[in-house]
Formats: C-alpha cells, structure tokens, sequence
C-alpha cells in the first residue's frame, strides 16, 4: 500500500531542516561571537599593556629609568602581541559570519603600527642595537601568487624570530585596511608589490628572498651567525 | 559569507534535508517496508537477455526453476543476443529437460539489454512478464511476493524487489553490497511516497499490457530500466518495491568495469533526463519529484566537482609556489605553525552531517542485516562513505562528456 500520507514527509522534513539548520547558523554565530570577545579581551589589555610602554618611555627622560629595562618590555610586548595575532588571524580565517573579527584586526594593525613608533623611538633615545622587521602583508590576499610568498614570508620570519630571540621586533602590518596613519607611512618607502620585509626602517625586502639576505641585515658581524645557523640547520 | 561559503551552506542544507526526508519517510512507516502483498499465483512469462553469459547462465535458469512457484504457470525465455560464447548450447540443454523453458537467438548482435528483452516480451504468451539479468540469481518466494502488487491495483504497471549483491569477494564488490543494501532500503522509502524511478534489470515484474501500451522497452537508451518506468508514469502508471523480495546480482570484481558500469548507468539516466524535461512539474510524481531530484542531483554534482577542482587547484598552486620559494629561502617548507587549523562553522556542518551520513548507512545496513545482508565491516562502510561515494562527480563528468561527444556503448 502507497503511504499517500507519506508525502506530507516533503514539507515536514523542509520546515525541519530550516529549524535544524537556523539553529545551527545561530550557534555558528555565537561560537564566532564568542571567539571575537575573546580577541577582543586580549586586544584591550594589549592596548593598556601598549599605553603602559608609552609612559615608560617617557618616564626616561624626567625619571632617569634604565633604557635597557624599557626595551626588555618592548620586545617582550612585541612577541606576546605577534602571538596574538595569530590566534586572531586563525579566528579570522575561520570567521563566516561575524564581521567584527575584521574590524578588530585593523585596531591591531593600529596597535602594532604604534608598536613600530614606539620601537624607533627606543632604539633613537637608547641607542639600542634591537632591531625592528616589519612584516607588511595583504589582509586576505587572493591573488596565488601573493598567498605563496606570504606563507613563504611566515616561515622566514618565524625562522627570523627564534634565531634572533630577544634581538628583534616582529611586527606584522597588514597594509589594505584602510588605515590612514599606516599608509602616510608606508608612501615614504614607494613599495610596489606585498609582502615585503622592513628592515631597521632602512632595507626593504620583497619578491624572493633568502633567509641569509635578511641574516645580513641583523647580524653585527656581518652574516656570520646566519651562516653558522644555516649550516647547522643543514 | 562569500559566494564559496554560501555555495557550501546550500549543499549542506540539501544534505541535511535529503537525509531529513527519508527519516521522516522512514519513523512513521518503519513497519510497511517489508511488506509483500500475497498475491495469486497467476502466470508469468520470465524474459531473460542475455550476451556471453556461459558462466552464469545456468545458475539464473536454475535459480528461475526454483521459484516457489507452479511450474506450469511460469514460461522463461532466454533472448541470445547472439552471442559469441557457447550461452545458447547451455540454454538449448535446459530448453530439451524442461518444457517451460524456450531460447530465441536474435538475429544480430544489438549490443544492449533493450531489444533482446522486446523480443521475448513479444514471444510471451502470459500477461505478466519478469525480466532478469542472466546473471542473476532472484530468491524462491521472490515472484510470489511482488505479483500481489500488480494484482491489487490496476495502475502498478512495474514492481521492482531489493537488488543485492552476489557472493561478494574483492573489496570492490563489498563496496558494492553497501551501496546495493543502501540503495534498497532508499529505494523502498521513496516507494513510501510514490517515487520509485527504476525497475533494475537483475529481478523486475511487468504488466504486459503497459508495456505494450507504451511501446515496450527503449533501444536507444543505455538504462532502459530508468527510462521504462519513467515511460509508464508519464502515462499514468506507477511503479512499486517490494523489499522483502530479493534478487542477487554479480557485480563488477575489477575497478575498470565497475567504472564502466557506472559511466554507462549515468549516460542512460542523463538520456532521460534529456528525453523527459518537459514533463519537469508535470505527470504527479514524475514531475513533482523525480526529475528535479535527478536533475539536481546532476547539477550539485556537476558543479561540485568543478568547485571541488577550483579550489583544490588553487591550494595546490599554492602550496606548490611556497614550497618553492621557501627552498630558495633556505627556510623550513612546513612548520607546526602551518598544521593548527580553527575550525569554522562549516566544518561543524560538515562534520555533522558526515555523522548523521554515517548513522544513516548503519541504519541502512542494520534493517537490511534483519533481512539477510551480510554485515559490512566498519571500516568497508568508512571506505564506502569518505572515498567511493566521492567517485560519482567524477564518473558524472565523464559520462556527461561521453554523452556529449556521443562516444557511449552498452
């Protein structure tokens, strides 16, 4: 016998599967939402922690302070915040339907562009021998050739970051966010293609690169220790 | 959301509701599936095509005697699409001990199932025709249960029982038996609601007089199972399953064939599809439900394949030119780093459904365990889910670009 009731199955499983479905679009959105309160928790203590520095380089001049202490704070900044954002660029990447999570990253873009400021400013009243490599980057590139290099880029500097530990300043700056203050900088280097590597506000790197060539640019002694680390690490 | 994203939400949505129709077939139904309609033993006429079918030949006319059913109500005859091999001396054995059994020997080779099964409805001398594959073997009560479907309403014109798969022994043959016991127990929910699209060769039952009336089987096309039926439901007819009655088929034992089997079967349902889309929302369920499902399945799949490919071209490329210029940087081609992956919504959907997917195939498997299939291994049914069912967008390109460039044969 044909169930004719059977074909109230084709509505039933409809409205079903709309139910079934919202629901689960709706906890997609909370589970983003909650991933985008979390940056955003970490993003405002990294701003107070960035305010926190500012002061410290002031209080130099009317206090007296250690400037290698000031440098210390940076640098340990420095890596907490690159940790940072890569916990929110995975988030970002993973994000569908929040779009605070992009608006979240262009205050980080500000905070490591002040970051970057308050590095030069070190390094000049210090006379510091820390360097600053500023990794620019295009925020969701979809050209294959510019993902290729980025991801290239990634492992060179985290390469960069564990050999130079303690030495460098990593700071990634994505350079389409509209960010007004970054691209006034950035205009003062002509750059014409992304990702590059600034190196010291001096070198500029882009295209490929070896890691030996920004070895070079780091090591006091003229290369040696990248080269004495690239043959070991053969 | 981009237009991948959203691409990949709607396939999720028509997943979820495919699996959410049949579950809703299914619950309320449950004790109808194996239901058979006892029926009277009235005659029938059994029409056997068959090409170079020495080796199995035999065990399917044995299998026909032995049907539980009176032997002077039962003529088979054999169709030899003049074959190659010695298929028509061991019919013409049976044919000398048994006076119910008959061979007729076309006159060509007409290179499919079509003709051969025309012409042994045409020699049939009963109202009611069975067509089977001749290698394969259909159980003993089988006749007796599907009959009752046609006896007891007037519009059933093609009654179609579980295919199962015979003595599976390469691993590719008990992927095959999954798929076969799936298929049934899909095929008889859709059943529940009128939409049983196919009557497949190893085992189906005819009323004579509509396939007379609509031209008996098409020649032209590669699955004349699909199209017969879709035939007979344009003219008003219907087509049933009966789940307790079984037939065991050979399947393919090599890869190559099984894909040639496949290609074949999709050309002939794409031939359909082309030969009925003016009856799309037209001819009840026809219409309403069969066309769009195969021409949806078709598009989703289609297209699937060539998003599939786009995307996994472009990471490749990728991954490629990365891998590249990280050796000439003398930098790690792979780091830790690159292996943490948060998972976005759409994995979460996709992992979900991949689960109900799986539960469904063991529900599948499990009420077909009752009725006699054999258990599948875990891992064959893991196999079945992640790698052989991705196969089909693959073998729907081909069979759509043999079609198109006409390069198709039985």
């Amino acid at each position: 016998m044909v169930v004719w009731g059977g074909k109230h199955a084709f509505w039933q499983a409809l409205v079903f599967t709309v139910i079934v479905f919202g629901l689960g679009l709706l906890m997609g959105y909370f589970l983003e939402l909650s991933r985008a309160r979390t940056v955003q928790g970490v993003l405002f203590n990294s701003e107070i922690n960035l305010l926190d520095e500012q002061l410290s380089a002031r209080s130099l001049n009317s206090f007296n302070t250690s400037c290698e202490a000031a440098l210390q704070n940076v640098l340990a900044f420095a890596d907490r915040i690159y940790l940072e954002a890569v916990q929110l660029e995975e988030y970002d990447a993973a994000s569908k339907f929040d779009k605070s999570l992009a608006l979240l990253h262009r205050r980080y873009d500000l905070l490591r562009f002040m970051l970057w400021l308050q590095a030069i400013e070190l390094k000049r009243n210090c006379e510091s021998d820390v360097h600053t490599v500023v990794y620019l980057y295009e925020y969701g590139a979809e050209d294959i050739t510019t993902r290729a290099y980025q991801a290239t880029y990634s492992r060179l500097l985290t390469d960069v970051k564990e050999q130079y530990a303690g030495e460098v300043i990593l700071i990634p700056l994505a350079v389409n966010t509209d960010l007004h203050s970054v691209d006034l900088a950035l205009s003062a280097y002509s750059l014409e293609r992304y990702p590059a590597i600034i190196i010291d506000e001096t070198h500029v790197l882009s295209g490929m690169i070896e890691l030996q060539e920004i070895q070079s640019y780091l090591d006091k002694d003229g290369g040696r220790r990248g080269n004495a680390l690239m043959s070991s690490a053969a | 959301m981009g237009f991948v994203d959203f691409v990949f939400f709607f396939y999720m949505f028509v997943g979820l509701y495919m699996l959410s129709l049949f579950l809703f077939i299914y619950f309320p139904n449950r004790k109808l599936l194996f239901e058979d309609v006892k029926g009277k033993a009235e005659a029938v006429s059994i029409v056997v095509p068959c090409y170079n079918e020495e080796k199995h030949i035999g065990q399917t006319i044995d299998a026909l005697l032995a049907l539980e059913y009176p032997r002077d109500k039962i003529e088979i005859i054999v169709v030899d699409d003049k074959s190659s091999d010695g298929s028509a001396s061991v019919v013409r054995g049976y044919a000398r001990t048994h006076s119910n059994v008959r061979l007729i020997v076309n006159t060509r080779n007409s290179g499919g199932a079509a003709e051969p099964t025309n012409i042994g409805i045409r020699a049939a001398r009963y109202a009611y025709i069975a067509v089977t594959d001749a290698d394969s073997s259909p159980e003993k009560d089988a006749l007796l249960k599907m009959i009752g479907f046609l006896q007891r309403d007037e519009k059933v014109a093609a009654v179609t029982c579980a295919v199962l798969s015979k003595q599976p022994r390469t691993f590719i043959q008990k992927l095959q038996a999954i798929e076969y016991a799936v298929i049934a127990f899909n095929r008889k929910l859709l059943d529940l609601v009128d939409a049983v699209y196919v009557t497949p060769g190893p085992f189906a039952l005819y009323r004579k007089s509509a396939l007379v009336e609509v031209g008996l089987f098409d020649t032209k096309n590669l699955t004349q199972d699909i199209e017969i039926v879709w035939r007979l439901r344009s003219h008003g007819y219907r087509a049933r399953m009966c789940l307790s009655a079984r037939v065991f088929s050979t399947t393919p034992s090599r890869f190559k064939a099984w894909f040639k089997q496949r290609i074949r079967w999709n050309i002939g349902g794409t031939q359909t599809l082309l030969q009925y889309k003016s009856s799309l929302f037209q001819k009840g369920m026809l219409g309403a439900f069969i066309i769009p499902f195969f021409s949806f399945s078709l598009f989703l799949g289609l297209f699937g394949l060539s998003l599939f490919t786009y995307l996994w071209t472009r990471r490749f490329l990728v991954s490629y030119l990365s891998t590249k210029y990280s050796v000439y940087a003398n930098t790690a081609i792979l780091r830790l780093g690159d292996l943490t992956y948060t998972p976005s919504v759409l994995n979460f959907f996709g992992a979900v459904l991949f689960l109900l997917g799986i539960w469904f195939t063991f529900l599948a498997l499990g009420i077909m365990k009752q009725h006699q299939f054999s258990k599948a291994s875990i891992f064959s049914v893991f196999f079945y889910m992640l790698i052989y069912l991705m196969i089909y967008p693959f073998i729907m390109v081909t069979s759509v670009y043999k079609l198109a460039r006409g390069t198709y044969s039985w």
